[in-house]
């Protein structure tokens, strides 16, 4: 599914934020990465997600080597891709429904398609009776479950998530780990970049941990 | 899938129309530069069309009057004006007999008293001529002139209509200046269609850039800001049209007056149908092309962070 062969990212302003990385994930898999702040993991899930472009090595996803795509194939590449982020990333004049909405509009589907699969995406996070409120109106941990509704909705077959419980308390993070796991007992191929250890050593999944940029553990695939 | 494609589009439109209203101060004062941009060329194409009908009016006055030897009588000149009815170069030939010139100058000059004192009539006959439509050009009439002048029965020559040919070649320099001053106009609607959509994109830059993340295509992103320029010009056509049809409006009132001081009416036109038209579609290409150029210049630069 995803596969890094000798990445490196580098920053003209602060050097190395991935130096030869390499690892392999397959279809279905669900991936913890952790490491200090800094020490790669945002720049790792950008790398897959297409927000930036490997400056050495290549990045293969479902066979595709990332290096090969041209600029105008990236939306189609993103679609196939759903991003969590820390900081949630709501457009907030828009309701959570719309927000949700967002990448069945941006792909071209009907409406009567687009309110049935928001709603579904929705209900699977609890937020069904939310849909016409503004993200103010929501709570932090709400706020995350809109964006993961969004994230799901399209039902890519990778979900990346980059510190999703950044901001939330235990056992609003617990929650959200419950709906990840949820996710990837359907087959959803996931990696979550996060530092909460603890977490981490009681759901049990294969972990990466970057170091200043390097790949330094990989608890190791089935 | 075209019908989707098609329903995206309308979708599109109707939606960047409900966002521009939606804030219609900064959308009114877009538009009102336009209009004003649009206006003052679209006006002065008005004013030299009106004035262009006003003397082709006066087309049908004549253009030569050959003043014939005084004591000449009318016979004479009937002969003479039978000589240059074959002339291929004259459409007419009117001949005004003394008698008939003395009566025109009583009624219209009201000189009636000071003429009734004059023992014998002081004007001469006179034939007015009336060139042939392809010979209507200044240095053809003076060719004619030149002939006219050879006659022996000639006194002497007049072009009356010197100065309308000389208003004409000033109205076609006007025009000219119109035209330029209509593309210096329209690079100003240009600009500012580009900068109104520039700013629209940094303002909502946040947007754009969840667009992107969620895979919206650049066509996807581009379309409403492109529809936004189309609407400025629009918008801004149809306003440029309503200040020049409230200027001729408020226009007829003196220019009836003064027309009426000449024994004469004077409809002024306004725009017609097919220059709105012209208008129109160039303001909508032109808020096009310049929102094109702004969305291809900045939306490069939004990525997603």
């Amino acid at each position: 599914m995803i596969r890094f062969e000798h990445v490196v990212k580098r920053y003209p302003e602060r050097g190395d934020a991935l130096s030869d990385v390499s690892f392999q994930m397959e279809a279905g898999e669900m991936v913890f990465l952790t490491g200090h702040s800094g020490a790669g993991k945002s720049t790792l899930l950008r790398l897959i997600g297409l927000l930036e472009r490997p400056s050495r090595g290549q990045v293969i996803i479902n066979g595709r080597n990332l290096a090969t795509l041209p600029r105008r194939k990236i939306p189609y590449h993103r679609r196939q891709v759903g991003m969590i982020f820390q900081d949630h990333r709501l457009l907030a004049d828009r309701s959570v429904f719309d927000n949700v909405a967002l990448p069945l509009v941006v792909s071209g589907l009907g409406h009567k398609e687009i309110g049935r699969r928001v709603r579904a995406a929705l209900d699977q996070v609890g937020l069904l009776k939310r849909e016409r409120a503004l993200p103010v109106a929501l709570s932090g941990g709400e706020q995350q479950r809109v964006g993961i509704a969004r994230a799901v909705v399209a039902r890519p077959p990778l979900l990346l998530a980059d510190e999703p419980t950044g901001n939330l308390d235990p056992d609003l993070s617990r929650e959200i780990f419950q709906l990840f796991e949820r996710f990837h007992h359907v087959g959803v191929t996931l990696m979550i970049a996060t530092h909460d250890l603890g977490l981490i050593r009681v759901m049990r999944h294969r972990t990466f941990t970057l170091h200043e940029g390097r790949l330094v553990d990989d608890t190791g695939g089935r | 899938m075209p019908q989707v494609w098609l329903n995206h589009h309308v979708q599109s439109a109707v939606a960047t129309l409900g966002r521009l209203v939606r804030a219609p101060w900064a959308t009114g004062m877009t538009v009102a530069v336009i209009a004003v941009a649009l206006a003052l060329p679209a006006g002065l194409f008005v004013l030299t069309e009106n004035l262009r009908q006003l003397v082709g009016g006066w087309d049908q006055a004549a253009a030569v009057s050959v003043f014939l030897r005084p004591g000449l009588s009318d016979e004479v000149a009937e002969d003479v004006a039978e000589e240059l009815r074959g002339w291929a170069e004259l459409a007419r030939v009117e001949v005004i007999g003394a008698a008939d010139a003395l009566q025109e100058f009583r009624e219209q000059a009201g000189f009636e008293e000071a003429l009734a004192q004059l023992k014998e009539n002081p004007l001469p006959a006179v034939l007015a001529l009336f060139p042939s439509p392809n010979h209507g050009s200044l240095e053809q009439v003076q060719m004619i002139e030149e002939q006219l002048a050879d006659l022996p029965e000639t006194d002497f020559v007049r072009v009356d209509t010197q100065w309308l040919m000389r208003f004409q070649a000033i109205l076609d320099l006007i025009q000219s200046a119109v035209v330029l001053l209509g593309g210096l106009l329209g690079l100003g609607v240009l600009l500012i269609v580009g900068n109104t959509i520039r700013l629209e994109i940094q303002n909502r830059r946040g947007e754009i850039e969840i667009m992107e993340l969620v895979g919206a295509t650049a066509a996807f992103i581009r379309r409403p800001f492109l529809y936004a320029g189309v609407w400025y010009g629009f918008l801004g056509g149809v306003a440029a049209w309503l200040l020049v049809t409230i200027a001729v409006f408020a226009l007829q009132g003196p220019v009836s007056r003064l027309a009426s001081l000449y024994r004469s009416e004077f409809p002024l036109s306004g725009l017609g149908f097919l220059a709105l038209l012209g208008m129109l579609g160039g303001s909508m290409l032109l808020g096009l092309v310049g929102s094109w150029i702004a969305v291809n210049r900045h939306l490069r630069e939004v990525e997603p962070g």
